[in-house]
């Protein structure tokens, strides 16, 4: 009864907590906070206490562009918690920057979207740093079902329904059917993979040393999946390996294409073997609807045509891919609300 | 879901599109984009020389779905989500821009929704709630009522516990502060102004015949006490232990047996005593008979009046009221 009478004073929250970006949605507000997962500490000078400089968007203009006294770090790595304390802190940030510290805002309820190979352990961290950070309650959703809930799909109807949700650290494949899992998988391949990727590409074929935002803009700006008619070119800037100065280089579509095939591979692969593994019944459901791409991998130029030529299945990109976990964590909630939390199969 | 369609179905919505070709033909093409992305998309297909086959094999669709969206049915059953996929697939298929055709679908499709809506009025409105999930109306957490009601309701509940709960014991510094000049209580510290006090109020009788029983310890200190207090007051002799009660003394002597709060009036509405008092302790008062005692634990408390000694309970009820009673009264 206390709980019930907190959660009137109180806004539930649906927290993405990615490796690239953390969301958070407001019920009946909507999106209320998007920025990058980067924290920016600064150490003392005789080395012992560490407080925060920056969190955030802030936090990530300062990545690779530190002073020996400030680190600029990614407390999330491949989906799940790297550093503990960190992330805890990046939370309390986040959720008091939403939220407030007003008395009429008591600790939220909170359900964050975790990947859905996540350990246990993996699990009770990102629970412990949420309560750490201030929420009552917590609830798990793994993220394929709060992807597909987002995008819209029915799943709570009797047909399967298959998604494929590419995160910053993690690949999330889904199919699903009445509210539940039926089958998924996830790879510690994502957005970030694709960074590093291109960053090996440049390295080995033109003996420059690139930086990860360097690598994003590439990606974002000339990166395709699959091969069009028009290439793009696009100059960026490196350290030459070899003489050690920066210097600029020239970049096609085509070479962007071709320096992430070992991840895009890995993502079709794993495509491929979910469908090999589903109940027919389900399989025939997403031959008829297709696939739904969501998560920012999803915005890579032409990810869904490929994933269409290489699968044979109608294969499209949902609406506002982003922000599709944390919607769909927000409407997860309203229906926890209205059904009760039985309704999925979450951990709380 | 879509292999359902009957084939009359599909008759008639393929006379909707002829329909609605026939009806738009003489409009321009911005106006068909708004009103209609399917027949838009068909039309940029025909230009384009191809079929709704080769459509569907590029975009590895049934060319059932391909002509649905050409028709612009959106009764079809098949989600959002998908439709606004595939007419985005087949716009880039065609390399025309999508986004029109979305913002058109959308249009569409909420009119479409809301004609749909009325019809299936006198449907079942389970059937609706699964093609559509629509939450019911509840209180928001932004909603200000709840908050009001709620809020309300706790600041009474508080001051509620907080009178029950902490009045006697707030009182408790009060009543210590009233004893000094009130009665007798058998504090040490307030002996000596209390024993002045009874030698001023009353005849005295009583106040010495009390005083073995309230201190039975009889410590030195409080032997002392009583020492000083008839040297105090030289004039006044101390009338015997022993002496009869006069029938003009109106004091009350009352002894407690276990913790017990306790409020007495006298007749005048002066309030003698409010507070709580311990097991083993005593108070004598001097007032205005009747006197009015409200009492918390009746069984523990004895009243002695006019050298009569009984059970508080056993003192008429004020006005049939529970837990007050009236002594030295009729």
């Amino acid at each position: 009864m206390l709980k019930n009478l907190r959660g009137a004073f109180s806004d539930d929250l649906s927290i993405d907590l990615g490796t690239a970006n953390t969301l958070i949605y407001v019920r009946g507000q909507g999106i209320v906070l998007d920025e990058p997962s980067v924290v920016a500490i600064r150490h003392s000078e005789d080395g012992g206490a560490k407080s925060i400089a920056a969190v955030g968007l802030e936090a990530k203009r300062m990545l690779g562009r530190t002073p020996g006294h400030i680190t600029a770090i990614r407390p999330m790595k491949d989906g799940v918690i790297a550093d503990f304390t960190i992330t805890e802190k990046m939370l309390q940030y986040f959720i008091h920057k939403v939220h407030g510290d007003r008395f009429w805002h008591p600790s939220p309820r909170v359900l964050i979207c975790v990947p859905c190979s996540s350990t246990q352990v993996e699990r009770r961290a990102i629970r412990e740093s949420a309560i750490g950070a201030g929420a009552r309650e917590v609830y798990l959703i793994e993220e394929p079902m709060a992807a597909a809930i987002g995008a819209g799909m029915p799943v709570s109807e009797p047909t399967g329904s298959m998604v494929l949700d590419i995160g910053g650290g993690t690949t999330e494949v889904g199919i699903l059917s009445l509210n539940g899992i039926v089958y998924s998988e996830s790879i510690r391949i994502g957005g970030d993979r694709f960074d590093e990727a291109i960053i090996a590409y440049v390295r080995r074929h033109y003996s420059t040393l690139i930086g990860e935002m360097t690598a994003e803009y590439l990606k974002r700006e000339i990166g395709s999946a699959y091969s069009g008619k028009d290439i793009q070119e696009l100059q960026v800037r490196g350290r030459n390996l070899a003489e050690g100065v920066p210097r600029s280089i020239t970049l096609n579509s085509n070479e962007i294409l071709e320096a992430l095939q070992e991840p895009l591979m890995s993502i079709v692969t794993t495509v491929k073997m979910a469908l090999e593994k589903i109940p027919p019944e389900l399989g025939s459901d997403i031959a008829e609807k297709g696939i739904v791409l969501t998560g920012g991998g999803a915005l890579l130029k032409d990810f869904d045509r490929l994933m269409m030529e290489e699968t044979g299945l109608p294969v499209i990109v949902a609406e506002d891919p982003l922000t599709c976990v944390a919607r769909g964590g927000g409407r997860a909630l309203e229906m926890i609300e209205e059904h009760g939390p039985d309704i999925f199969a979450l951990e709380s | 879901m879509t292999d359902t369609q009957t084939p009359d179905k599909r008759d008639e919505n393929d006379t909707q599109v002829e329909l609605k070709i026939d009806t738009t033909e003489n409009q321009d093409d911005q106006k068909d984009i708004i009103t209609l992305p399917g027949k838009h998309l068909r039309r940029v297909r025909e230009e384009n020389n191809m079929s709704a086959k080769q459509v569907a094999d590029s975009l590895h669709l049934e060319v059932r779905i391909i002509e649905t969206l050409e028709a612009d049915d959106y009764e079809s059953g098949i989600p959002t989500i998908f439709m606004k996929g595939y007419i985005r697939n087949y716009a880039k298929l065609l390399d025309i821009d999508p986004e029109p055709l979305i913002v058109a679908f959308d249009a569409a499709n909420k009119s479409d929704e809301t004609e749909t809506e009325s019809k299936s009025k006198s449907k079942s409105k389970a059937a609706t709630q699964k093609t559509k999930y629509k939450p019911k109306k509840q209180a928001d957490s932004n909603d200000l009522w709840p908050k009001l009601v709620t809020l309300a309701i706790l600041l009474t509940l508080i001051i509620f516990i907080a009178l029950w709960q902490f009045s006697p014991q707030n009182d408790k510094a009060a009543t210590n502060d009233q004893t000094s000049s009130k009665y007798n209580i058998d504090l040490p510290l307030n002996q000596p102004q209390s024993m002045t006090e009874n030698h001023e109020t009353s005849s005295g009788d009583e106040t010495q015949t009390q005083i073995p029983t309230t201190f039975p310890s009889s410590s030195s200190e409080e032997t002392k006490t009583v020492e000083q207090q008839s040297m105090a007051t030289p004039s006044e002799p101390t009338p015997p232990v022993a002496a009869p009660v006069e029938s003009q003394d109106h004091s009350i002597h009352v002894n407690f047996k276990a913790r017990v709060w306790m409020r007495i009036t006298d007749s005048t509405g002066k309030k003698l005593f409010q507070g709580t008092g311990t097991e083993g302790k005593s108070l004598t008062l001097e007032g205005t008979p009747p006197y009015k005692i409200r009492v918390g634990n009746h069984n523990n408390v004895d009243i002695e009046y006019q050298g009569t000694t009984k059970d508080v309970k056993e003192y008429p009820k004020y006005k049939n009221q529970k837990m007050t009673f009236i002594v030295g009264g009729e």
